[in-house]
């Protein structure tokens, strides 16, 4: 009994992460019909340059949130004036199209980027308070995945507030329901994309300082991506608050999975309930089709 | 004051409008009337920028608005209630009014245009935190009327507003309208596939046949008219 | 009627090389390019000609591969090993290949790569070892019969998509691709198409991973059920031009001569340059280099015109 609660809890853990990890890809999607795969690859580079950052500059990673964050809402303006803005005139299925094939390239140039530059070697930050655990009840529960799940709890809620308390929020999921009457609004459709997709690579910075705190290499971006998929199938594209429940979902099937048929199985159990959501309920459990 | 002179448009290589011209002068109510297809939406879209001419101008107040990006044209003083209503389903009633006065100007205005809205649709103010989705149809049109007043326009377009609502409602709708007009001095410009209640309501109207104008006159006039009568009234 | 000749003489090359030289290394290239070309053109049949991009092609590759070894070290000759090879593929897109063309598009992409992930990971588990060869046949391995095996296997590939360039079925599987709802209103039978399509495309696949396990020794179980073996194709055939016999080609050499240009390397700078090109291509160049040649041959016309 206290085995398997031990698991859920590292799952619950993990799920958090995985939420974290899905936000920037559905936010991204819902708002503009861009499904960036690439945003694996971008929480690896995240994971990369808080590395480096702690290794030379002795930078927490905790802390360092509020440089890498900013820094990749640049890149990701930067990225869509250069890649992505000339697809906005396209058609709904020509967008998603697309943007999933360039976005598929990037993910492939910044993975082998990486193994380019820093090799395929295992990296991970150890700070004081790596291997430290929180005993409740036995179970216990490491500081950094405590972190993780306030990093996300804190993240959902402050994106929450900027949807729905700010006016540029409600223009996001105003043009993410309907472009042309967010239009007719005086809502700058194009300015608000490119800002919501700026916020979507801003938003792989944070499960990025996760990633650091673990083991990692080039190889975790197809990983990552993956669950973020996984996620966002789960929760119904496009539903910001079905994410972190996604997530936890598929933090307790992993859990489940392992329990049942041991870890090298973790995966597989996860990625059965994504095939069966694609194939029975696609929109996942929000209930919105794509 | 509007208007449109000459525009032919196109949806890519489909040709929809040709030499199209029409006025909206202040404090008229103008319709447009034609059977489906023959490109009313068309005519609307182009005056709100949506849609960009491929010859001739549209000048609204002035300014030439077909040639500034689409969001701007809010700011001229023109808005557009849409076919479909296009609401914010998952929004709310609220949000949907608030994101109505999105521009600089609206906001600033919030409290006093809600307290306006409120006494011309009441109904709306008891609904306020209700998703957009969950009203009824009529409630539904008239947050959507609501939502595009929000930005307190000079001139509102409304786009078939008649589709699928019960007649008493869409009667009761079109009173809300001559009343702001009349109240606000705002000019009206209505497209209507209900002929007759066009025509009953607008001052003056024109009359749309596959991309060209193909009449124009004073509403109770065309309301007489042979051509009309014939065309759209279903009257020998 | 000229390319067909063209390619019988191009074959016919390819075939007599062995006795021009016998550095194996010219072999092993264009073994390569083979097994590059053969995955490719699996990949372009579902994707270039009839739109469904998948993105776990892997999967019917890495099954040819495992069907494959097992039947040929059990006895079976290497032609009949690699027809069960593909069939084997083939049974396993029945089972789990078709029920996914209920999936439309993105979906579709997206429920592959899941799939090939699946596959990986259970491959993994199941079979964690290396695959290794008969010590006898060791002492009597060349390289020649691969070689064969290689360009005859390639030889069938674009034959079949060339034959289907010029079939009503080819013309079905365009008009997929380029508009489903529209297709369907004219009368073609989406599914089936999809269905003949992925039916075509793993069997190729199926034989590619087949002649990969005969030409690699020995390696581990799951290394033709890596992800690369999914992604590569994607960029060899956009790059070449999708929807064409040639381009798969092209695309394939440049792959491997990058790969042979940067074999020192860290990494796989091959993969990193297709991968910018690849972009690119998307943005710029939706044709391929295919259609990059058919645009500068369409100039030299224009220019041989005008200076007329």
């Amino acid at each position: 009994m206290l085995h398997f609660a031990q698991i859920f809890s590292y799952g619950l853990i993990s799920g958090a992460l995985y939420g974290l990890v899905a936000l920037g890809l559905s936010l991204v999607f819902g708002v503009m019909n861009y499904l960036i795969v690439a945003h694996g690859a971008l929480i690896m580079m995240a994971a990369y340059i808080t590395f480096w950052a702690f290794v030379y500059l002795k930078i927490d990673p905790f802390l360092f949130i509020v440089i890498v964050t900013p820094a990749f809402f640049v890149i990701g303006w930067i990225l869509f004036k250069i890649l992505f803005q000339s697809l906005m005139s396209f058609s709904e299925g020509e967008k998603i199209k697309n943007s999933l094939l360039i976005s598929f390239g990037l993910l492939l140039v910044f993975s082998n980027m990486a193994t380019l530059f820093w090799t395929a070697d295992e990296r991970a930050i150890s700070t004081a308070y790596t291997g430290k655990v929180f005993d409740l009840f036995g179970v216990r529960l490491p500081y950094i995945g405590l972190g993780g799940v306030a990093l996300a709890i804190i993240v959902i809620i402050a994106l929450h507030l900027f949807l729905t308390r700010t006016y540029f929020g409600k223009a996001i999921r105003a043009v993410s329901l309907d472009h042309e009457a967010a239009t007719l609004m005086g809502i700058n459709v194009n300015r608000v994309c490119l800002v919501a997709f700026s916020l979507g690579f801003a938003l792989a910075g944070i499960p990025g300082i996760l990633t650091a705190l673990h083991a990692f290499n080039p190889t975790v971006s197809f990983e990552l991506t993956n669950k973020a998929l996984i996620v966002l199938i789960l929760a119904g594209f496009g539903s910001i608050k079905g994410v972190l429940i996604g997530g936890f979902l598929l933090g307790a099937i992993e859990a489940v999975g392992v329990y049942v048929m041991g870890t090298p199985y973790r995966e597989v159990f996860g990625l059965i309930l994504f095939v069966l959501f694609l194939m029975f309920r696609p929109q996942g459990l929000a209930g919105k089709k794509a | 004051m509007l208007e449109v002179k000459n525009v032919d448009v196109s949806y890519g290589d489909i040709q929809a409008l040709w030499d199209v011209s029409l006025t909206a002068r202040d404090e008229e109510i103008v319709a447009l009337i034609g059977a489906n297809g023959a490109g009313k939406t068309t005519v609307l879209k182009t005056i709100t920028g949506v849609l960009k001419p491929t010859k001739g101008s549209v000048t609204l107040y002035g300014i030439r608005s077909d040639t500034i990006p689409a969001h701007k044209v809010v700011d001229l003083g023109v808005s557009m209630v849409p076919e479909g209503r296009r609401l914010f389903r998952d929004m709310t009633v609220l949000e949907n009014l608030e994101i109505g006065g999105y521009t600089d100007r609206a906001r600033g205005a919030k409290s006093e245009n809600l307290r306006w809205i409120s006494g011309v649709f009441p109904i709306l103010e008891q609904r306020l935190h209700q998703l957009a989705g969950t009203l009824s149809g009529g409630e539904q049109q008239m947050l959507a009327i609501a939502r595009s007043l929000m930005s307190d326009p000079k001139t509102l377009l409304v786009d078939e507003l008649s589709l699928g609502l019960a007649p008493l409602i869409v009667k009761n709708i079109y009173k809300t309208l001559k009343e702001i007009n009349t109240a606000r001095k705002m000019t009206v410009v209505v497209v209507e596939q209900n002929v007759r209640l066009a025509l009953e309501i607008g001052d003056r109207a024109y009359i749309l046949e596959n991309g060209r104008i193909a009449g124009e006159g004073k509403g109770s006039d065309l309301l007489n008219s042979e051509q009309v009568k014939k065309a759209y009234l279903a009257m020998k | 009627m000229k390319r067909i000749i063209l390619f019988v003489l191009l074959f016919a090359c390819l075939a007599s090389v062995p006795f021009f030289t016998t550095r194996e290394y010219i072999y092993s290239l264009i073994i390569l390019v083979c097994l590059y070309t053969i995955l490719s053109h699996s990949w372009n049949l579902l994707g270039g000609f009839t739109g469904q991009i998948s993105l776990g092609h892997s999967t019917f590759f890495g099954m040819g591969a495992l069907v494959f070894r097992y039947v040929w070290l059990k006895g079976l000759p290497p032609y009949l090993a690699l027809g069960v090879g593909a069939l084997s593929s083939l049974v396993l897109a029945c089972l789990i290949g078709f029920p996914s063309f209920k999936l439309k598009g993105h979906y579709f992409s997206i429920g592959t790569l899941a799939l090939s992930m699946i596959a990986l990971i259970t491959i993994q588990n199941i079979f964690p070892g290396v695959s290794f060869v008969p010590q006898e046949y060791l002492k009597t391995y060349s390289l020649l019969p691969i070689y064969y095996m290689a360009i005859i296997a390639a030889a069938v590939t674009i034959g079949v998509i060339y034959a289907l360039t010029r079939s009503k079925l080819g013309l079905a599987l365009i008009s997929v691709r380029e508009d489903e709802d529209a297709a369907e209103a004219i009368g073609v039978n989406t599914f089936r198409h999809k269905v003949i399509s992925m039916s075509l495309s793993t069997l190729i696949a199926g034989m590619g991973g087949g002649v990969f396990s005969y030409y690699v020794a020995s390696y581990y179980y799951y290394v033709p059920f890596n992800l690369d073996y999914s992604f590569d194709p994607v960029l060899i055939t956009f790059i070449g031009g999708p929807g064409t016999v040639i381009g798969p080609v092209i695309g394939s050499i440049c792959f491997v001569l990058l790969k042979e240009l940067f074999a020192i390397s860290l990494g796989q700078m091959n993969v990193l340059i297709f991968g910018i090109v690849f972009i690119l291509t998307i943005l710029f160049l939706p044709e391929g280099l295919v259609g990059l040649m058919k645009k500068l041959r369409k100039t030299k016309k224009v220019q041989a015109v005008e200076s007329a």
